[in-house]
């Protein structure tokens, strides 16, 4: 079987999925190794370094691995599910990792002699940066408009689905629930993403002590963080614009265009992510303000990565292995939004596999 | 922004902690009149600790007339009024402090350049 389309965009995931994976442990909070809390003095110590050369390479050995095989696997179906099995592999290298961590810290103790903690509030009357949206929100009203213009012209079937080979494989009959199908799936997910914006704006912080001017940090952080959110629509939206022209026959079909829009995305998400760091533990700040070190909240987390804590009100926290946010699955609402977050993915892709006929 | 700091190593108290912080941040006007505080439950939560010690430094807050509830029950900054009240209290509390200072040893001197630098650093002048 000739190497399609697919078969590349999909290794490209898969590789750009690993590089990132890789990365992370250079883009955590400064005293957060693989979701352990270590005290000050350790951040750079042999062991510590060791550790994350270790994963490292361990990492990028298993996405040159999953690379090659996603480009030779002759099966859709599964090469539809390598982003996800990378995900799972690499964090099978995190686990042993961070278990290891927990362990020295614990037999050769580890205590956080200095406790601290500093907590951020977000109680300024500023004003939400909604203006970061509206690139998303004016080209989801443009698949609208053009929609509406070119609407006579548009065949009475037409062709909704493409397989891996660029060839048409699922029809609909003209209406206007057929012709605004993806206009109105990118109305719900700018909504989405602008709530999700706001709540991250809303969300507090607390400080890793260990970088110099945290409170500084955190509020870079979360600008950024709002900035890049807002921003995301207008890349989703690009693509359901231009996926809505090759369906009216104003461009042909070609699955390479289509997802230009969301690999520039991913590079900006990239780049923001490494350059800020988690909670702006990259960000230069020329300061030499003392550090210090933090209370340990270790306990709060399950094998470093998921936050349970009944106590905290927020429904959204910082990651510990990764940049961005997580859930607080100790608050309902919390697990409420992580379902709701998981099974949009899972729809489209469930959707996407019964209309291209693979179940 | 509303930064709050907790040390554990300090002698201060945890809801001591948090009362002077806030009160220093007014002084600063680093947050003003009018601004809504976090809820005792959200600032426990973030900083893990008990949310009975924060609701011990609001009440303590509220008492001495720096915060207050607003209409939809959450605490907001008080806006300022120099009332003869706060005059009294600012004169009982400072004559304890400054008798204390000179039974170790300062002087009236050492007193007032003290003051200046604390206003200085306010930007009050």
């Amino acid at each position: 079987m000739a190497i399609t389309l697919f078969t590349i965009t999909e290794t490209l995931f898969v590789f750009i999925i690993g590089i990132i994976i890789a990365m992370i442990p250079y883009m955590t909070e400064k005293s957060v190794i693989f979701g352990v809390r270590i005290p000050l003095e350790y951040i750079n110590s042999d062991i510590v370094n060791k550790m994350k050369k270790i994963y490292l390479f361990t990492v990028l050995i298993f996405t040159a691995i999953f690379t090659f095989i996603t480009l030779i696997i002759p099966y859709i179906f599964i090469i539809s599910l390598m982003p996800l099995f990378i995900i799972i592999a690499e964090f099978m290298v995190y686990l042993p990792e961070h278990y290891k961590l927990e362990k020295i810290k614990r037999d050769k103790h580890w205590t956080m002699n200095e406790n601290k903690v500093t907590g951020v509030f977000n109680i300024e009357k500023a004003k939400f940066p909604w203006f970061f949206g509206i690139p998303g929100i004016l080209i989801s009203v443009s698949i609208f408009i053009t929609g509406s213009l070119y609407y006579k012209n548009i065949p009475h079937t037409f062709a909704t689905h493409y397989n891996a080979n660029g060839v048409p494989n699922a029809y609909s009959t003209k209406s206007i629930g057929s012709v605004f199908i993806l206009g109105f799936i990118s109305i719900v997910i700018t909504a989405m993403i602008i709530l999700l914006a706001f709540a991250i704006y809303k969300t507090s912080l607390k400080t890793d002590n260990a970088s110099p001017d945290g409170e500084k940090r955190v509020m870079l952080f979360m600008e950024r963080m709002v900035y890049t959110v807002l921003l995301i629509p207008a890349f989703i939206n690009s693509t359901l614009l231009i996926s809505s022209f090759s369906m009216w026959g104003i461009l042909k079909e070609n699955i390479l265009v289509d997802i230009i829009p969301i690999f520039l995305m991913i590079i900006l998400i990239l780049v923001v992510s490494f350059k800020t760091g988690q909670l702006g533990s990259n960000i230069k700040i020329n300061n030499d303000n003392k550090v210090s070190s933090n209370s340990d909240d270790d306990s709060l987390w399950k094998a470093g990565v998921l936050y349970y804590n009944k106590n905290d009100t927020r429904l959204m926290v910082p990651k510990r292995f990764g940049v961005g946010y997580t859930i607080n699955f100790g608050r309902p609402a919390g697990l409420v939004i992580f379902i709701l977050l998981i099974s949009i993915p899972v729809a489209v892709v469930i959707v996407t596999f019964i209309s291209a006929g693979i179940i | 922004m509303l930064k709050i700091n907790i040390d554990y190593n300090l002698e201060d108290t945890v809801y001591r902690q948090i009362y002077n912080q806030i009160v220093e941040q007014i002084a600063s006007s680093n947050i003003h009149p009018g601004d809504k505080i976090p809820s005792s439950r959200e600032m426990a939560g973030v900083l893990n600790i008990n949310f009975h010690t924060v609701n011990k430094a609001y009440q303590l807050l509220r008492e001495n007339g720096i915060i207050e509830l607003s209409k939809n029950k959450r605490y907001i900054i008080s806006k300022k009024n120099k009332t003869g009240d706060a005059v009294d209290d600012f004169k009982k509390r400072e004559t304890d402090i400054i008798n204390e200072a000179m039974v170790k040893g300062l002087n009236s001197d050492d007193i007032i350049k003290t003051v200046k630098n604390i206003l200085n650093l306010k930007g009050g002048g």
